[in-house]
Protein backbone atom coordinates (compact mmCIF):
# COMPACT_ATOMS: atom_id res chain seq x y z
CA UNK A 1 0.00 0.00 0.00
CA UNK A 2 1.20 3.42 -1.09
CA UNK A 3 1.71 4.84 2.82
CA UNK A 4 1.24 9.06 1.56
CA UNK A 5 -2.55 8.40 0.29
CA UNK A 6 -4.02 8.53 3.54
CA UNK A 7 -2.68 11.93 4.34
CA UNK A 8 -3.15 12.91 0.73
CA UNK A 9 -6.33 12.29 0.56
CA UNK A 10 -7.05 14.54 3.70
CA UNK A 11 -5.31 16.86 2.35
CA UNK A 12 -7.70 16.83 -0.87
CA UNK A 13 -10.71 16.76 1.15
CA UNK A 14 -9.92 19.84 3.08
CA UNK A 15 -12.57 22.38 2.29
CA UNK A 16 -11.32 25.89 1.18
CA UNK A 17 -12.61 27.75 4.84
CA UNK A 18 -10.83 24.88 6.52
CA UNK A 19 -7.78 25.91 4.91
CA UNK A 20 -7.92 29.77 5.56
CA UNK A 21 -8.51 28.97 8.83
CA UNK A 22 -5.96 26.95 9.34
CA UNK A 23 -3.76 29.76 7.72
CA UNK A 24 -5.15 32.09 10.66
CA UNK A 25 -5.32 29.37 12.89
CA UNK A 26 -1.17 29.48 12.31
CA UNK A 27 -0.52 33.18 11.80
CA UNK A 28 -2.53 34.45 14.61
CA UNK A 29 0.15 33.13 16.66
CA UNK A 30 2.82 35.29 15.07
CA UNK A 31 3.30 38.85 16.30
CA UNK A 32 6.57 39.16 13.58
CA UNK A 33 6.43 40.81 10.56
CA UNK A 34 4.44 39.11 8.34
CA UNK A 35 6.91 39.25 5.28
CA UNK A 36 9.49 37.44 7.16
CA UNK A 37 7.36 34.40 7.38
CA UNK A 38 7.95 33.15 4.17
CA UNK A 39 11.57 33.72 3.69
CA UNK A 40 12.43 32.40 6.78
CA UNK A 41 12.07 28.78 6.44
CA UNK A 42 13.51 29.45 3.04
CA UNK A 43 16.43 30.94 4.52
CA UNK A 44 17.00 28.06 6.84
CA UNK A 45 16.84 25.25 4.23
CA UNK A 46 19.23 27.22 2.49
CA UNK A 47 21.79 27.78 5.48
CA UNK A 48 21.38 24.34 6.32
CA UNK A 49 22.06 23.24 2.62
CA UNK A 50 24.75 25.79 2.67
CA UNK A 51 26.25 24.63 6.01
CA UNK A 52 26.57 21.37 4.90
CA UNK A 53 28.15 21.48 1.55
CA UNK A 54 31.10 23.63 2.27
CA UNK A 55 34.30 22.67 3.33
CA UNK A 56 35.14 25.59 5.99
CA UNK A 57 32.43 27.27 8.79
CA UNK A 58 29.79 29.92 7.73
CA UNK A 59 28.66 32.58 9.75
CA UNK A 60 26.12 32.09 12.00
CA UNK A 61 22.33 33.08 11.28
CA UNK A 62 21.46 34.91 14.34
CA UNK A 63 18.76 36.93 13.84
CA UNK A 64 17.69 33.79 11.36
CA UNK A 65 17.61 31.24 13.88
CA UNK A 66 16.27 33.70 17.25
CA UNK A 67 13.25 34.27 14.94
CA UNK A 68 12.48 30.77 14.15
CA UNK A 69 13.08 29.66 17.62
CA UNK A 70 10.56 32.20 18.48
CA UNK A 71 8.13 30.85 16.60
CA UNK A 72 8.88 27.19 17.51
CA UNK A 73 7.70 27.92 21.05
CA UNK A 74 4.58 29.73 19.90
CA UNK A 75 3.89 26.75 18.01
CA UNK A 76 4.80 24.14 20.43
CA UNK A 77 2.90 26.48 23.30
CA UNK A 78 -0.89 26.41 20.57
CA UNK A 79 -0.33 23.16 20.53
CA UNK A 80 -0.11 22.46 24.26
CA UNK A 81 -3.07 24.68 24.53
CA UNK A 82 -5.40 23.49 21.75
CA UNK A 83 -4.59 20.06 22.49
CA UNK A 84 -5.72 19.96 26.03
CA UNK A 85 -8.16 21.89 25.84
CA UNK A 86 -10.34 21.26 23.08
CA UNK A 87 -10.08 17.58 24.03
CA UNK A 88 -13.82 16.21 23.06
CA UNK A 89 -13.58 18.71 19.73
CA UNK A 90 -14.43 17.88 15.88
CA UNK A 91 -11.76 16.29 13.40
CA UNK A 92 -11.15 19.65 12.41
CA UNK A 93 -8.79 21.04 15.33
CA UNK A 94 -7.10 17.67 15.27
CA UNK A 95 -6.30 17.99 11.24
CA UNK A 96 -4.85 21.50 12.05
CA UNK A 97 -2.34 20.39 14.80
CA UNK A 98 -1.33 17.53 12.88
CA UNK A 99 -0.29 19.25 10.01
CA UNK A 100 1.21 22.04 12.50
CA UNK A 101 3.24 19.41 14.46
CA UNK A 102 4.46 17.81 11.20
CA UNK A 103 5.89 20.98 10.10
CA UNK A 104 7.13 21.94 13.39
CA UNK A 105 8.76 18.37 13.50
CA UNK A 106 10.64 19.54 10.06
CA UNK A 107 11.46 23.03 11.11
CA UNK A 108 13.05 21.21 14.02
CA UNK A 109 15.36 18.54 12.18
CA UNK A 110 16.30 21.42 10.04
CA UNK A 111 17.59 23.91 13.01
CA UNK A 112 19.03 20.81 14.73
CA UNK A 113 20.86 19.38 11.56
CA UNK A 114 22.12 22.78 11.37
CA UNK A 115 23.44 23.13 14.49
CA UNK A 116 24.89 19.52 14.55
CA UNK A 117 26.76 20.27 11.23
CA UNK A 118 28.45 23.60 12.78
CA UNK A 119 29.53 21.22 15.86
CA UNK A 120 30.73 19.13 13.84
CA UNK A 121 32.90 21.08 12.06
CA UNK A 122 34.07 23.35 14.70
CA UNK A 123 34.91 20.00 16.69
CA UNK A 124 37.12 19.39 13.82
CA UNK A 125 38.96 22.49 13.10
CA UNK A 126 39.42 23.71 16.90
CA UNK A 127 42.91 25.04 16.98
CA UNK A 128 42.25 26.37 13.35
CA UNK A 129 39.56 28.12 14.53
CA UNK A 130 41.53 29.61 17.72
CA UNK A 131 44.69 30.09 15.48
CA UNK A 132 43.28 32.23 13.29
CA UNK A 133 42.16 34.65 15.84
CA UNK A 134 45.47 34.50 17.11
CA UNK A 135 47.16 35.08 13.72
CA UNK A 136 44.80 38.13 13.51
CA UNK A 137 45.86 39.47 16.86
CA UNK A 138 49.25 39.67 15.92
CA UNK A 139 48.26 42.18 12.55
CA UNK A 140 48.72 39.34 10.09
CA UNK A 141 45.75 41.09 7.90
CA UNK A 142 45.22 38.45 5.42
CA UNK A 143 43.71 35.58 8.17
CA UNK A 144 40.19 36.62 8.72
CA UNK A 145 39.69 35.46 12.49
CA UNK A 146 37.17 32.81 12.44
CA UNK A 147 35.87 33.00 15.30
CA UNK A 148 33.76 35.97 14.67
CA UNK A 149 31.77 33.51 12.30
CA UNK A 150 30.75 31.56 15.98
CA UNK A 151 27.79 32.12 18.08
CA UNK A 152 28.79 33.15 21.80
CA UNK A 153 27.66 29.29 22.50
CA UNK A 154 29.39 27.82 19.92
CA UNK A 155 32.53 29.63 21.25
CA UNK A 156 31.79 28.81 24.99
CA UNK A 157 31.60 25.21 23.59
CA UNK A 158 34.72 24.80 21.11
CA UNK A 159 37.10 26.80 24.07
CA UNK A 160 35.66 24.41 26.38
CA UNK A 161 36.01 21.28 24.64
CA UNK A 162 39.63 22.34 23.54
CA UNK A 163 40.39 23.07 27.13
CA UNK A 164 39.43 19.60 28.52
CA UNK A 165 40.62 18.00 25.06
CA UNK A 166 43.99 19.43 26.00
CA UNK A 167 43.78 18.62 29.80
CA UNK A 168 43.14 14.93 28.54
CA UNK A 169 46.15 14.70 26.40
CA UNK A 170 48.21 16.05 29.15
CA UNK A 171 47.71 14.24 31.77
CA UNK A 172 47.87 10.86 29.38
CA UNK A 173 50.95 11.47 27.99
CA UNK A 174 51.92 14.87 26.79
CA UNK A 175 53.16 15.86 30.01
CA UNK A 176 55.91 13.43 30.17
CA UNK A 177 57.22 14.24 26.79
CA UNK A 178 60.03 16.59 26.20
CA UNK A 179 59.37 19.58 25.96
CA UNK A 180 59.75 20.89 22.40
CA UNK A 181 57.45 17.76 21.89
CA UNK A 182 54.68 19.17 24.07
CA UNK A 183 53.02 21.01 21.92
CA UNK A 184 49.64 19.91 19.89
CA UNK A 185 50.03 22.75 17.27
CA UNK A 186 53.29 21.09 16.15
CA UNK A 187 54.29 21.79 12.41
CA UNK A 188 57.93 21.06 12.37
CA UNK A 189 58.93 17.76 10.89
CA UNK A 190 57.75 18.70 7.82
CA UNK A 191 53.92 17.72 8.45
CA UNK A 192 51.05 20.65 10.30
CA UNK A 193 49.39 18.61 12.67
CA UNK A 194 46.73 21.25 12.58
CA UNK A 195 43.83 19.66 10.37
CA UNK A 196 42.17 22.83 8.04
CA UNK A 197 39.70 22.77 5.88
CA UNK A 198 39.55 21.81 2.14
CA UNK A 199 39.11 24.83 0.24
CA UNK A 200 39.54 23.04 -2.90
CA UNK A 201 36.99 20.98 -2.30
CA UNK A 202 34.64 20.65 -5.31
CA UNK A 203 30.87 22.19 -4.59
CA UNK A 204 28.15 22.27 -6.59
CA UNK A 205 26.65 25.86 -6.81
CA UNK A 206 24.01 27.72 -8.25
CA UNK A 207 24.25 30.93 -9.94
CA UNK A 208 21.33 33.60 -8.50
CA UNK A 209 23.01 36.78 -9.54
CA UNK A 210 24.92 37.10 -12.91
CA UNK A 211 28.83 37.86 -12.31
CA UNK A 212 30.36 40.20 -14.72
CA UNK A 213 34.03 39.39 -14.43
CA UNK A 214 34.71 36.00 -15.06
CA UNK A 215 36.29 34.48 -12.49
CA UNK A 216 39.43 32.14 -13.34
CA UNK A 217 39.60 28.25 -12.95
CA UNK A 218 43.15 27.21 -13.83
CA UNK A 219 43.47 28.02 -17.02
CA UNK A 220 39.76 28.47 -18.13
CA UNK A 221 37.67 31.60 -17.59
CA UNK A 222 34.48 31.28 -16.48
CA UNK A 223 31.34 34.00 -16.29
CA UNK A 224 28.62 32.49 -13.98
CA UNK A 225 25.59 33.08 -15.45
CA UNK A 226 22.05 33.00 -13.66
CA UNK A 227 20.47 30.18 -13.47
CA UNK A 228 23.28 28.31 -14.02
CA UNK A 229 24.96 25.40 -12.29
CA UNK A 230 28.27 24.57 -11.89
CA UNK A 231 30.60 22.25 -10.66
CA UNK A 232 33.49 23.98 -9.13
CA UNK A 233 36.25 24.52 -6.43
CA UNK A 234 35.09 26.07 -3.54
CA UNK A 235 37.74 28.36 -2.70
CA UNK A 236 37.04 29.80 -6.46
CA UNK A 237 33.80 31.02 -5.35
CA UNK A 238 33.60 31.66 -1.57
CA UNK A 239 33.39 35.00 -1.65
CA UNK A 240 30.45 35.01 -3.90
CA UNK A 241 28.68 32.67 -1.74
CA UNK A 242 29.17 35.28 1.18
CA UNK A 243 27.75 37.90 -1.24
CA UNK A 244 24.81 36.25 -1.91
CA UNK A 245 25.27 36.16 -5.88
CA UNK A 246 25.80 31.85 -5.70
CA UNK A 247 23.96 29.27 -3.47
CA UNK A 248 25.51 25.70 -2.67
CA UNK A 249 22.94 22.96 -3.87
CA UNK B 1 63.60 -1.50 16.64
CA UNK B 2 62.18 2.10 16.87
CA UNK B 3 58.66 2.82 16.68
CA UNK B 4 57.71 -1.02 17.14
CA UNK B 5 55.67 -0.61 20.26
CA UNK B 6 53.56 2.53 18.72
CA UNK B 7 52.90 0.49 15.93
CA UNK B 8 51.28 -1.83 18.57
CA UNK B 9 49.76 1.13 19.69
CA UNK B 10 48.43 1.68 15.98
CA UNK B 11 47.06 -1.77 15.21
CA UNK B 12 45.22 -1.56 18.49
CA UNK B 13 43.07 1.76 17.60
CA UNK B 14 42.59 0.36 13.82
CA UNK B 15 41.19 -2.47 16.09
CA UNK B 16 39.09 -0.29 17.96
CA UNK B 17 37.62 1.50 14.82
CA UNK B 18 36.13 -1.88 13.79
CA UNK B 19 34.66 -2.14 17.56
CA UNK B 20 31.01 -1.15 18.74
CA UNK B 21 32.60 -0.57 21.97
CA UNK B 22 35.84 0.70 23.76
CA UNK B 23 38.64 -2.10 24.17
CA UNK B 24 40.73 -1.55 27.47
CA UNK B 25 42.79 1.37 27.29
CA UNK B 26 46.12 0.25 26.60
CA UNK B 27 48.16 2.02 29.88
CA UNK B 28 51.17 -0.29 29.41
CA UNK B 29 52.14 0.27 25.44
CA UNK B 30 51.20 4.21 25.94
CA UNK B 31 53.62 4.48 28.99
CA UNK B 32 56.47 2.19 27.03
CA UNK B 33 56.03 4.66 24.04
CA UNK B 34 56.57 7.59 26.36
CA UNK B 35 59.42 5.90 28.10
CA UNK B 36 61.17 4.98 24.34
CA UNK B 37 60.80 9.08 23.29
CA UNK B 38 62.31 10.05 26.38
CA UNK B 39 65.49 7.74 25.95
CA UNK B 40 65.46 8.73 22.50
CA UNK B 41 65.36 12.23 23.41
CA UNK B 42 68.23 11.28 26.25
CA UNK B 43 70.51 9.77 23.72
CA UNK B 44 70.06 12.88 21.43
CA UNK B 45 70.66 15.59 24.01
CA UNK B 46 73.97 13.40 24.64
CA UNK B 47 75.07 13.50 21.59
CA UNK B 48 74.44 17.06 20.53
CA UNK B 49 75.99 18.42 23.98
CA UNK B 50 79.20 16.70 22.75
CA UNK B 51 78.95 19.14 19.81
CA UNK B 52 77.97 21.92 22.10
CA UNK B 53 74.53 21.63 20.90
CA UNK B 54 74.33 22.53 17.63
CA UNK B 55 73.87 20.31 14.71
CA UNK B 56 76.82 18.90 13.34
CA UNK B 57 76.40 19.55 9.90
CA UNK B 58 80.54 18.58 8.69
CA UNK B 59 79.96 15.08 10.20
CA UNK B 60 76.58 14.00 7.92
CA UNK B 61 77.04 10.77 9.53
CA UNK B 62 75.81 12.18 13.21
CA UNK B 63 73.68 14.25 11.82
CA UNK B 64 71.71 11.51 10.13
CA UNK B 65 71.57 9.55 12.74
CA UNK B 66 70.11 12.82 14.98
CA UNK B 67 67.43 12.98 12.40
CA UNK B 68 66.37 9.86 12.69
CA UNK B 69 66.26 9.91 15.99
CA UNK B 70 63.57 13.13 15.63
CA UNK B 71 61.63 11.70 13.53
CA UNK B 72 60.57 8.83 15.76
CA UNK B 73 60.37 10.80 18.35
CA UNK B 74 57.37 12.68 16.32
CA UNK B 75 56.09 9.49 14.42
CA UNK B 76 55.89 7.86 18.30
CA UNK B 77 54.00 11.45 19.58
CA UNK B 78 51.50 11.05 16.18
CA UNK B 79 51.04 7.69 17.04
CA UNK B 80 49.80 8.51 20.84
CA UNK B 81 47.59 11.36 19.83
CA UNK B 82 46.04 9.39 16.74
CA UNK B 83 45.06 6.84 19.44
CA UNK B 84 43.67 9.12 22.13
CA UNK B 85 42.12 10.97 19.47
CA UNK B 86 40.16 8.43 18.64
CA UNK B 87 39.01 7.39 22.19
CA UNK B 88 38.09 10.81 22.70
CA UNK B 89 36.30 10.96 19.74
CA UNK B 90 34.28 7.89 20.36
CA UNK B 91 34.01 9.40 24.10
CA UNK B 92 32.35 12.62 22.73
CA UNK B 93 29.96 10.01 20.29
CA UNK B 94 29.32 8.12 23.79
CA UNK B 95 27.93 11.53 25.17
CA UNK B 96 25.96 12.71 22.68
CA UNK B 97 24.28 9.15 22.43
CA UNK B 98 23.54 9.57 26.32
CA UNK B 99 25.40 6.54 27.71
CA UNK B 100 24.96 6.50 31.20
CA UNK B 101 28.64 8.10 32.57
CA UNK B 102 28.08 5.71 35.80
CA UNK B 103 27.48 2.89 34.14
CA UNK B 104 30.70 0.38 35.81
CA UNK B 105 30.94 -1.61 32.61
CA UNK B 106 31.45 1.18 30.14
CA UNK B 107 34.23 2.89 32.80
CA UNK B 108 35.64 -0.62 33.15
CA UNK B 109 37.78 0.18 29.97
CA UNK B 110 38.75 3.84 30.26
CA UNK B 111 42.02 4.62 32.28
CA UNK B 112 40.64 7.71 35.08
CA UNK B 113 41.39 10.74 32.91
CA UNK B 114 39.52 9.38 30.33
CA UNK B 115 36.62 9.12 32.61
CA UNK B 116 37.23 12.61 33.75
CA UNK B 117 37.07 13.59 30.34
CA UNK B 118 33.42 12.18 29.74
CA UNK B 119 31.90 13.65 32.94
CA UNK B 120 33.43 17.00 31.75
CA UNK B 121 32.23 16.74 27.97
CA UNK B 122 28.68 15.07 29.37
CA UNK B 123 28.81 18.31 31.78
CA UNK B 124 29.83 20.51 28.71
CA UNK B 125 27.13 19.22 26.62
CA UNK B 126 24.28 19.49 28.80
CA UNK B 127 24.99 22.85 28.98
CA UNK B 128 24.99 23.59 25.43
CA UNK B 129 21.90 21.09 24.85
CA UNK B 130 20.49 23.64 27.38
CA UNK B 131 20.40 26.90 25.12
CA UNK B 132 18.42 24.45 22.78
CA UNK B 133 15.61 22.84 24.24
CA UNK B 134 13.18 23.42 21.80
CA UNK B 135 15.01 21.27 19.21
CA UNK B 136 16.35 18.62 21.36
CA UNK B 137 19.64 18.21 19.68
CA UNK B 138 20.69 14.35 20.46
CA UNK B 139 16.98 14.24 18.15
CA UNK B 140 17.22 11.86 15.35
CA UNK B 141 19.07 13.10 12.37
CA UNK B 142 16.96 11.23 9.86
CA UNK B 143 14.65 13.39 8.11
CA UNK B 144 10.99 13.34 10.02
CA UNK B 145 8.36 11.58 7.60
CA UNK B 146 5.56 10.98 9.38
CA UNK B 147 4.04 11.96 12.82
CA UNK B 148 2.11 8.57 12.73
CA UNK B 149 2.48 4.86 11.42
CA UNK B 150 0.31 3.13 9.72
CA UNK B 151 -2.07 0.02 10.34
CA UNK B 152 -3.92 -2.05 9.04
CA UNK B 153 -6.53 -3.12 11.24
CA UNK B 154 -6.94 -6.82 11.23
CA UNK B 155 -9.18 -7.70 14.35
CA UNK B 156 -11.37 -5.50 16.04
CA UNK B 157 -9.49 -3.62 19.10
CA UNK B 158 -12.14 -1.86 20.33
CA UNK B 159 -11.68 2.00 21.41
CA UNK B 160 -8.07 3.50 21.71
CA UNK B 161 -7.14 6.72 23.26
CA UNK B 162 -4.30 8.75 21.22
CA UNK B 163 -2.78 11.91 22.36
CA UNK B 164 -5.84 13.60 20.42
CA UNK B 165 -8.44 12.08 22.39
Amino acid sequence: MNDTTDIDDIINNLRDDDISNLHSGIEIQSSLDDSFQQTDLTDLKKAWLAERMSPDILAFQTSLIDRLMDRIRIQAAYIEENSMADFHNSGDIKMKLLIVESELERIKFLVRGYLRTRLSKIDKYTIYIIQSGENQQEGNADQFDLRLLLSPQEIQYMERHHRILLNLYNTQFLSALPAQLQRLDDSSGGISMVEEPDLDKPVFIRVLETVERPIRVGLDEITLEKGNIYVLRYSAISKYLIGGEVELI
Amino acid sequence: MYGDIANKLIQDAKLTQMLETLPLYQEELVRSIVREVRDLHRDTEAVLARYGGELPTQDRKVACWIFVQHLCMRRNKRCLLAYQRLRSTRLDAMAWNDVDTMDQEVLNNLNPNEQDYLRDYSELLVDYKGEWVDVDLTGSLEPPRDLFIDVRVLKDAGEIQTEYG
